[in-house]
């Protein structure tokens, strides 16, 4: 077995727990050896799979092959024991069916537990909430690997490719705007509305108390042949809204413990269906009835309720031989009724005086099993049946008490009075005052207690308790009592009445509080939109200069009264929130409510954009400000750029404005100290630039160095430099042969060519005068290299480095020594 | 128990500056008139949840700017629309005129099952009337439109040109029409937790 069990897990992959390995006979096509595997995704405990190995049929071989392939699951799978050494497997959605024979007890008494549990752990297993799936996508995904060893399983693709459609949905959410937020905000109001709707449940119900009959009898294998309106009361007068009957030993012969079910449960249904629909002119519709070997358990509904009866479940657990067996257990009946959800349960628990602990462990584990506890759902439960609680008083002072009629004195020794007293068992259940006889044992046929033998005691084995789980309070019991007429078995039936209120939604009511609070919602919702209140819609700029930012500021107000984060957005189809010659700040924020904020919005023309805004001057934009979660602002930007000769392209000729210039240093600054290394007056050489486009003469009192700096930030200014853009690089590369750069300027086109060399020519002047303006030839370098080699815009950065800026510096310098005006021609020929 | 479905609709609101389309949307969410309402620069945002056919459906309003000048960028909001209220001024012939233009714009921004719904806004000044009930109606009818006519002032209609586009884009829905899993529906599904107590379906068996 240890090396099948290697063999097996080869197959498996890490994140697989091997939960069960037996060795089986598969019954009925081909008695063939198979290893039954129960897997279990580690991950995901609840996705189990079942594995058949198939063996090979000669011994020598002992390879093993994927024979077949089911998933388990919810709802899909059960378990039957046919016998001692058989049971049967199926598959209710494809009714497929697995009959399998064990060779010894002891594996079939480990595959019936390892089963009972998986179907346990399947069918309890709770889905997550749609809203919060993301994480649950690859359900079953692992199982993908062995589907491909067996025919295809229509199941598995079903689930799969269920899967992939929420794959798809969902990724078409996230390409919607706000649709991250918007399940769980779904959730979170439909959260919000289920809690008022509970708090307010008072205004939308009412409490109508309707009639439960409920009856337990252990019949002794025993049928009576003619109906038992007396056991229940049933006449016109007093005809209940739910009928329940408990009974127990219908059946103890040792077929019914194996297939649970048995010929005279039918008996007993037609007995009981009879007796409610014969009594009163009422017509009872059956609920349920289902047999557990000897526990039997039938429930009526007048039939006018039946439609207000909704999510009917039913549990049905052994607590008998191998702790399992249906000797002894219990049958559930849960249905929602209106709005409140009963549970009838009847239960048949260990016997002998002795087994009071047993019977407690019995009630525990069916409470747990049946999901009595743990369901929050239920209002009201009843449990009743033989329960086998004894008295513990001798026999003889018992039978004495009887005679005496001291109930009161029996009760006090009653082992269910005692344990639940001391909170051992029925914790929260009630029980109604008993006013008769015990209901066991007698001698059959008579209204004698015992007189064989073994002259039990007489006990009060009959029971029936309930709970008002959520204590609301109002539950009546009307009569507690036991009929001595039934003489056919050893006990005697025992019936009990109850009021039960039971809540009532009033449509009306319940639909005006929904749309109220939808209203309310939808209010909520609408205030809590972010709101901002903008100081202004409109940034009116008026005539934005070369080169001078101007700055308009606007301020937001959180007039809302939530937080309101806001951002600037690009408009569909751009890649900015804004032009290029805008820039704001901040461009994104958080507001507190009532707090304000200043954006400022500045404009810049620069040398970038200089050139393009001369034929269209006009500084339009529109801002989009889109608060999250909340509308959008427009904010319009209008302004007009002032055109100026700053950013022209070279064209003919030298530009009239450098001429200019080079004029004015020439003659008033040419030994100015510091020339080209002192800043201007920035004003100054706004001032010059307007009076350059306006051909006026420059101020008297102008400086030398404004003067300066208007001259090289008009070279800078330039839309191609004076070394146009693709030249740039060929001019590193050469800077430090003298002959190639020369060769390369005999290239640039005309207006380059002469404006450089007469630029170069001036320079060569200043140099001249180093004594007195302080000027040396590599500092004119550095300052010119810098402005007529520009690099171009996708001039990749990580080559503008110093090395870069050292070649350009050299390129000038080979110009700034030639002593020689060469004119093109000149140049070329050489 | 499956739980009900929930909707969002996205709806447009588009047309002229001055048409009420603002006002439209304050009395759909909130019930009231804004007599001084000032003009939309940018997309104003709002929503309401209406019952249809017992299912609750949220809508999600955008009501743009009517201004000529933010045209170009209030057409980027006309994508994923599930419905979109075309609103001119029965009182302003022009306005009427420049629905062709409108028209077009919701038809090329949007996808082919927009649900586009034509109102002439101001119906409480009638007696001012530059365009008549039965002229909008052809123009409503050659271009396929649902129509009516509303006013944002005494509330007339209002509820039930949002509703009736709802139903018409549920009715689309329901019958396979369109897809509202599909990106640019203009509509989001969801599965909520609860839902009115229904008329209560029989569980029980009958044996
Ligand atoms: N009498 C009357 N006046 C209305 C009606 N609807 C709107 N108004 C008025 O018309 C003016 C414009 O209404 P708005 O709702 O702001 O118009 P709009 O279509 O949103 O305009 P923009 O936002 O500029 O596109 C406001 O002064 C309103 O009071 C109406 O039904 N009847
Ligand atoms: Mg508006």
């Amino acid at each position: 077995m240890k090396r099948i069990k290697q063999q097996v897990e080869t197959y498996l992959n890490t994140t697989e727990e091997c939960k069960l390995l037996a060795e089986l006979i598969l019954q009925k096509e081909t008695k063939a050896k198979v290893l039954l595997c129960l897997v279990a995704n580690r991950r995901s405990p609840h996705e189990m799979a079942l594995i058949l190995f198939e063996k090979a049929k000669e011994e020598y071989d002992t390879a093993i092959r994927i024979m077949s392939f089911r998933l388990l699951k919810k709802d899909d799978f059960g378990l039957k024991i046919v016998s001692e050494l058989q049971f049967d497997l199926f598959f209710k959605e494809n009714t497929a069916l697995f009959s399998f024979e064990s060779t010894s007890v002891s594996t079939m008494w480990s595959v019936i537990n390892a089963l009972t549990n998986a179907v346990k752990v399947v069918n309890t297993h709770v889905a997550p909430n749609q809203e919060d799936t993301d994480f649950d996508f690859d359900t079953y995904t692992w199982a993908e690997f062995y589907t491909k060893y067996t025919e295809p399983d229509q199941n598995l693709e079903k689930e799969t490719s269920k899967a992939e459609q929420r794959m798809m949905i969902s990724d078409n959410d996230k390409k919607q705007d706000q649709t991250s937020d918007f399940r769980t905000s779904v959730a979170i109001k439909e959260d919000w509305i289920a809690k008022q709707l509970q708090n307010k449940e008072d205004q939308f119900t009412e409490k109508r108390p309707l009639t439960f009959v409920i009856g337990t009898w252990n019949v002794n294998s025993k049928i009576p042949n003619h109906l038992v309106s007396s056991w229940l009361r049933i006449n016109e007068d007093e005809a209940a809204d739910v009928y329940a009957v408990g009974l127990q030993e219908i059946d103890m012969t040792a077929g019914a413990l194996l297939t649970q079910e048995t010929k005279i449960s039918d008996q007993w249904t037609k007995i009981i269906t009879d007796t409610v629909n014969s009594c009163t002119s009422h017509k009872y519709v059956c609920l349920l009835s289902k047999q557990l070997v000897g526990i039997y358990l039938i429930v009526f509904i007048k039939e006018e309720h039946l439609e207000h009866v909704q999510d009917l479940k039913s549990h049905i657990e052994g607590v008998g031989i191998m702790g399992m067996l249906g000797n002894k257990g219990a049958i559930t009946c849960q249905f929602k009724l209106y709005s409140s959800t009963v549970c009838l349960v009847t239960s048949h628990l260990a016997a002998h005086t002795g087994g009071t602990s047993k019977r407690n462990q019995n009630f525990a584990d069916l409470s747990q099993r049946c999901h009595i506890d743990d369901d929050e759902s239920i209002d009201f439960i009843f449990w009743f049946g033989d329960l086998n609680y004894r008295l513990t008083l001798s026999d003889a002072d018992t039978r004495q008490a009887i005679c005496d009629n001291q109930i009161s004195h029996l009760l006090a020794h009653d082992q269910l009075v005692i344990e639940k007293k001391n909170n051992r068992v029925f914790v929260g259940y009630e029980e109604g005052t008993i006013t008769f006889m015990p209901s066991y044992k007698f001698d059959a046929g008579t209204n004698i207690y015992d007189t064989s033998e073994k002259k039990r005691t007489p006990s009060y084995t009959d029971r029936i308790l309930w709970k008002d789980v959520h204590k609301v309070g109002g539950i009546q019991q009307l009569y507690y009592s036991m009929h001595n007429t039934f003489m056919i078995s050893d006990h005697k039936p025992i019936v009990s009445c109850f009021k039960v209120p039971i809540k009532i939604i009033v449509q009306d009511k319940y639909k005006q509080l929904y749309r109220e609070l939808i209203k309310m919602l939808d209010k909520l919702e609408n205030d809590m939109l972010p709101e901002i209140q903008l100081s202004t819609q409109m940034l009116q700029f008026d005539t934005v200069e070369y080169n001078s930012p101007k700055v308009c500021e606007m301020t937001l107000e959180n007039t809302g009264q939530v937080v309101c984060e806001f951002i600037f957005v690009p408009k569909p189809g751009e890649d900015y929130p804004h032009k290029p010659w805008i820039k704001i700040e901040p461009i994104g924020g958080i507001i507190m409510p009532h707090e304000s904020m200043v954006i400022k919005v500045t404009l810049k023309v620069d040398s970038h954009m200089a050139h393009q805004l001369m034929d269209q001057p006009d500084l339009d934009d529109i801002l989009i400000l889109h608060l999250k979660q909340g509308r959008d602002h427009f904010i319009t930007v209008t302004g007009k750029y002032q055109v100026s000769v700053y950013g022209i392209a070279l064209d003919q000729q030298v530009p009239e404005c450098l001429w200019r210039l080079v004029d004015w240093l020439y003659r008033y600054g040419i030994k100015e100290a510091d020339l080209f290394q002192e800043a201007g007056i920035t004003e100054q050489v706004h001032q010059i630039r307007r009076q350059l486009d306006h051909h006026l003469p420059f101020d008297d009192n102008v400086s030398v160095h404004s003067v300066a700096e208007a001259f090289v930030g008009f070279l800078e200014s330039l839309y191609d430099p004076l070394i146009p853009h693709r030249y740039y690089r060929m001019s590193i590369e050469t800077s430090s042969n003298a002959g190639a750069c020369v060769h390369l300027i005999t290239k640039l086109p005309k207006a380059h060519f002469d404006t450089f060399h007469y630029v170069m020519a001036f320079l060569r002047e200043v140099l001249k005068h180093s004594n007195e303006n302080h000027s040396s030839i590599d500092t004119l370098a550095i300052i010119f290299s810098r402005v007529i080699l520009r690099p171009p815009l996708n001039y990749p950065q990580l080559q503008a480095n110093s090395n870069d800026l050292r070649a350009k510096a050299l390129f000038v310098k080979h110009f700034m020594t030639q002593s020689h005006h060469w004119t093109r021609e000149e140049l070329v020929q050489e | 128990m499956s739980g009900a479905h929930e909707y969002i609709f996205k709806y447009i609101i588009i047309g002229d500056m001055g048409v009420g389309k603002s006002c439209l949307l304050h009395q759909f969410t909130d019930q009231k008139f804004m007599t001084d309402c000032p003009h939309t620069i940018g997309v104003e945002f709002g929503t309401r949840v209406i019952e249809i056919a017992n299912k609750h459906i949220k809508l999600q309003i955008w009501d743009t700017a009517g201004q000529e000048r933010f045209r170009a960028v209030t057409r980027s909001y006309y994508r994923g629309a599930a419905g979109a209220l075309m609103v001119y001024d029965i009182t302003r012939r022009q306005t009427f005129h420049h629905l062709a233009s409108w028209l077009t714009d919701a038809r090329n921004l949007t996808n082919p099952h927009t649900i586009i719904m034509l109102i002439g806004n101001k119906l409480d000044l009638a007696e001012q009337r530059e365009v008549s009930f039965e002229e909008a109606s052809r123009f409503a009818q050659e271009n396929g439109l649902i129509y009516m006519e509303t006013s944002a002032k005494t509330g007339e209609n209002v509820e039930r040109s949002f509703i009736e586009t709802a139903t018409k884009i549920y009715q689309n829905i329901e019958s396979g029409v369109l897809d509202p899993n599909s990106v640019e529906s203009g509509i989001q599904v969801t599965t909520t937790l609860i839902e009115p107590a229904r008329e209560q379906q029989q569980s029980g068996c009958s044996c």
